[in-house]
């Protein structure tokens, strides 16, 4: 992965944005550095979008600040229109010009003059002939959008915002519209194009595993707040909070006691994250970080769903504790059968003693 | 400086404000000035229409719109159900056809009914040797009933059709699955998902029953329009006019508010709609009697006033009779026709852009103001400009340009309708999209809307253009001296009572609006078609 450079390209200070008297939203704070791309995961109505738009220029800010390399463009007292940012946009349904080819809307950013294709240069069609290359499109240049499939539709929309060589790229929701089979397919190609050009990004996304699989940092929000900017590993592994648990993956919680690096719960003495915590407590144990282990606590399986790649366990501990476990296929536990189990990784705390400030304790589901 | 109308963000270009609140104002000056031209003398010409005319107007016209109102829904509800949803042979065709009398205006229609079915009329002349003396009293209601339906269920019916195809057609499969006849199906399922569209198509027959001016006064019905017209071509007092012309506006505007209500709830009912066309209901033995019904709504709405203008046009041509000059007449009618419709579709070009691209408060404030001089009757728009003209506009009036602001004002809004529709239709992020490529607003203006706008354009023209050819009121009232058009000539003629010379400038009339009619009515289809 393209690792981050110090300058920060962008930067997003206590931002605000406000519908009428709902604050969409509330005081979001990150940085973006050249080359880097950052997904903001989150539900629906969480403000992503919102954010998103206010980057874009589309929406007004009403408090806080945005700055593109150092220079304000979004405040509530300033406000450079979307235009003259430099900033590209990938809509969710890909608003392609249905009265211009794909050639002619990849051209449209490099086309001058108010009227446009007026003075179409060489260098422009050049251009438009490399990223055609560049996105498998070559012998699509004189369709119109009705006449492409919805993933070829979807890579003109990311080709046409690349062509002008934006300081920085948006995409929101970009996937959403693309069955499943060709979503994947779609985020290996989109993201090798943004890494191909080296361009900047921010992605909005409702898919916890297109965040995490695209992104080189993963901002969680919910309710208009950025609960946790990390990078996917420190998220899924380390969440700051039970909501930012909850955002980045399946969550499970087991009671604890804290003993300074480790935890006593039901599955036994667990390693913790941030060592040096004392006292009752929750730790979060993912069931996907529940594997085999030879001297683990022992556990019968009570109930078994294979879902492809996973398989799922509902397993019950001597304590009588019943715990969840997504155990890869290949490890084959059957119904009834008892299995030891620890866990593989360090794990977070939350209540005890020393604990991350503000977090609250929530059961998992 | 950002100065923003529009939703919170989406910046509308600032120059389009500019255009888009002077057709707002234009449109609402008439309105105004009617009211103050209406209380100038007091309440003393109030009082006097109230007392001596006001119950037997209001109760003749409302008895006219209702009468209408139910002859076409016996026309246009079967023929919209036969021609979207059954195998009815020669489907398409019936589709247009039944679309057709939107190129007949009504006050030529008036004038072949009272000549086919008048006292001394056609069918009294094919009927004298078999003894008939006198037939039935034609005048007043009965002939306006005719006339009016005849040119005005094409509205209803339309709306039924376009309510028909996009109304989800498994939901009457559903009810079948469960147990229901076609017909009980029809009735529980189809018919109330249509209600919103059968109340709103309704109302805009009755709106047009009640601002018609030309078919009620061919056959000499007294309602409020006509009696408008007789106070200010007979009496010196014109302030009687301005009263009965508020009267009808406010009774007007009261029936488009509940057009609008109405069709704010089927337009909601129709949204889910996005299904494959489902397989044609076969009539079986009634396909022949359903095609028989069809024709004879064809044979009166179309071939008969054709028929009697050929009629009579060969009469004149035997006995000799001198032809009106047609010539200045049908230039002017074109020179007006094609100016007022390339004006006013340029005029409503910014408010629709705001309204369908942009939206927000002034958008929905400019779009208002237009709509309720549209609920105004025309003779009511052109007494008003009249009144605004003498007392504003001198150097204006009794020139064309003062005909053409007219069909401005009471044209602007259908013009904005037809370019709305398609602008609605794309995706709401593509301005966004070009300037997120470093557009600035003018240049996404001309590079993305306007082009986006083209095909609503030509429908706005076309049928600008067909609506003025057939215009009649404000062409009487605002035509400068000697300024002869098409249906000023067919109009002064057909009340010299010499149908021979009405004849020629009719028939030119039906010819020319026939054909923009025609393309209207088949692109219609096909857009309801592609969706």
């Amino acid at each position: 992965m393209t690792r981050v450079s110090n300058a920060s390209l962008l930067e997003v200070r206590a931002l605000e944005v406000h519908y009428g008297a709902v604050r969409a939203v509330a005081g979001a704070a990150f940085a973006l550095g050249e080359g880097e791309i950052l997904a903001l995961l989150g539900p629906s109505g969480c403000g992503k979008t919102t954010l998103l738009r206010a980057i874009a220029g589309f929406e007004r800010a009403s408090a806080g600040e945005v700055l593109l390399d150092g220079a304000l463009i979004e405040s509530a007292a300033a406000h450079r229109p979307a235009h003259r940012r430099s900033i590209g946009m990938v809509f969710q349904e890909y608003a392609l010009f249905p009265h211009r080819t794909v050639a002619q809307n990849i051209a449209y950013g490099l086309e001058q003059g108010p009227l446009g294709g007026v003075r179409r240069s060489q260098k422009a069609r050049e251009r438009v002939s490399q990223l055609l290359q560049l996105g498998g499109l070559d012998g699509l240049a004189s369709r119109y959008p009705h006449q492409l499939s919805g993933g070829q539709q979807q890579r003109v929309a990311v080709l046409r915002s690349l062509a002008p060589k934006p300081r920085l790229l948006l995409l929101d929701e970009p996937f959403s519209n693309l069955d499943p089979a060709l979503r994947h397919e779609m985020r290996e190609q989109v993201g090798l194009l943004l890494r191909a050009e080296g361009v900047s990004a921010i992605l909005v996304t409702h898919d916890r595993s297109e965040a995490l699989g695209l992104a080189d940092r993963v901002a969680v929000m919910q309710t208009g707040v950025i609960l946790q900017c990390d990078t996917p590993e420190r998220l899924y592994f380390g969440p700051v909070s039970p909501d930012a648990a909850a955002l980045s993956g399946e969550v499970q919680y087991l009671d604890a006691d804290g003993e300074g690096d480790v935890a006593v719960t039901a599955l036994g003495r667990l390693r913790l994250r941030e060592p040096g915590r004392a006292g009752p407590g929750r730790v979060l144990v993912r069931p996907d970080w529940i594997v085999p282990c030879a001297d683990g606590v022992t556990a019968m399986v009570m109930e078994r769903r294979v879902e492809g790649a996973l398989t799922r366990l509902r397993v019950e501990l001597e304590t009588g504790l019943q715990v969840s476990v997504a155990a890869p296929s290949g490890w084959l536990a059957g119904l009834g059968e008892t299995v030891r189990l620890g866990v593989a990784v360090a794990v977070p705390a939350f209540g005890m003693e020393g604990a991350s400030p503000g977090s609250e304790i929530r059961d998992g589901d | 400086m950002t100065f923003r109308f529009g939703r919170r963000g989406r910046q509308a270009p600032g120059f389009l404000w500019i255009p888009a609140v002077a057709v707002g104002l234009l449109s609402l000056a008439p309105v105004y000035y009617l009211a103050v031209r209406s209380t100038e003398r007091g309440w003393e010409p109030w009082r006097d229409v109230a007392e001596r005319s006001l119950w037997p107007l209001l109760v003749d016209s409302l008895q006219l719109a209702v009468v209408v109102v139910m002859c076409s829904l016996a026309i246009a509800l079967p023929g919209a159900w036969l021609t979207v949803r059954t195998d009815l042979p020669w489907r398409r065709a019936w589709a247009v056809a039944l679309a057709l009398p939107l190129a007949i205006p009504s006050y030529v229609m008036g004038l072949a009914v009272v000549a086919a079915l008048g006292p001394r009329g056609l069918l009294q002349d094919w009927l004298q040797p078999l003894g008939v003396e006198r037939l039935p009293e034609i005048y007043g209601l009965p002939a306006a009933t005719l006339t009016l339906t005849a040119v005005s269920y094409p509205y209803l019916y339309i709306v039924l059709r376009a309510a028909l195809r996009a109304a989800d057609p498994s939901i009457e499969e559903a009810a079948r699955s469960l147990g229901a006849g076609r017909l009980r199906a029809f009735a529980s399922v189809t018919l109330p998902a249509l209600m919103p569209a059968i109340a709103a198509g309704s109302l805009l027959v009755a709106l047009y029953a009640l601002s018609d001016f030309g078919g009620v006064a061919t056959v000499r019905y007294t309602t409020f329009t006509r009696a408008v017209f007789l106070e200010y071509t007979s009496s010196f007092d014109r302030s009687r006019a301005a009263v009965l012309g508020v009267m009808l506006g406010v009774l007007a505007v009261t029936v488009l508010m509940l057009e609008l209500l109405a069709r704010s709830r089927y337009q909601s009912r129709l949204r889910s709609a996005r299904t494959a066309p489902s397989t044609p209901i076969p009539l079986g033995r009634w396909r022949w009697p359903a095609t028989g019904y069809l024709a004879i709504v064809v044979l009166v709405s179309e071939v008969l006033p054709v028929f009697v203008l050929c009629w009579w046009l060969g009469r004149g041509i035997a006995a000799g009779t001198d032809l009106p000059d047609v010539r200045g007449p049908l230039e002017h009618t074109l020179t007006l026709g094609l100016a007022g419709a390339a004006i006013t579709t340029v005029l409503a070009l910014a408010p629709a852009v705001l309204s369908a691209r942009y939206g927000g408060f002034m958008a929905r404030v400019v779009e208002q103001a237009t709509f309720i001089a549209h609920a105004l009757p025309g003779l009511v728009i052109a007494l008003a400009l009249v009144f605004f003209g003498i007392a504003y506009a001198r150097p204006l009036y009794q020139t064309t340009w003062m005909l053409l602001l007219a069909y401005v004002v009471l044209f602007v809004p259908n013009a904005l309708a037809a370019l709305r529709a398609p602008l609605l239709r794309q995706d709401p992020h593509l301005e966004d999209a070009a300037a997120s490529l470093g557009r600035r607003p003018f240049s996404t203006l001309a590079t993305v809307t306007l082009p986006l706008a083209r095909p609503g354009a030509s429908a706005a023209f076309v049928l600008v253009f067909l609506t003025i050819v057939k215009e009649l009121p404000a062409t009487l009232l605002l035509s400068p001296p000697g300024y002869r058009t098409l249906a000023g000539v067919t109009w002064s003629t057909s009340s010299e009572a010499f149908l021979g010379s009405a004849a020629l400038p009719g028939l030119l009339i039906i010819g020319l609006a026939a054909l923009p009619a025609a393309v209207l009515a088949w692109r219609g289809d096909d857009e309801s078609i592609e969706r």
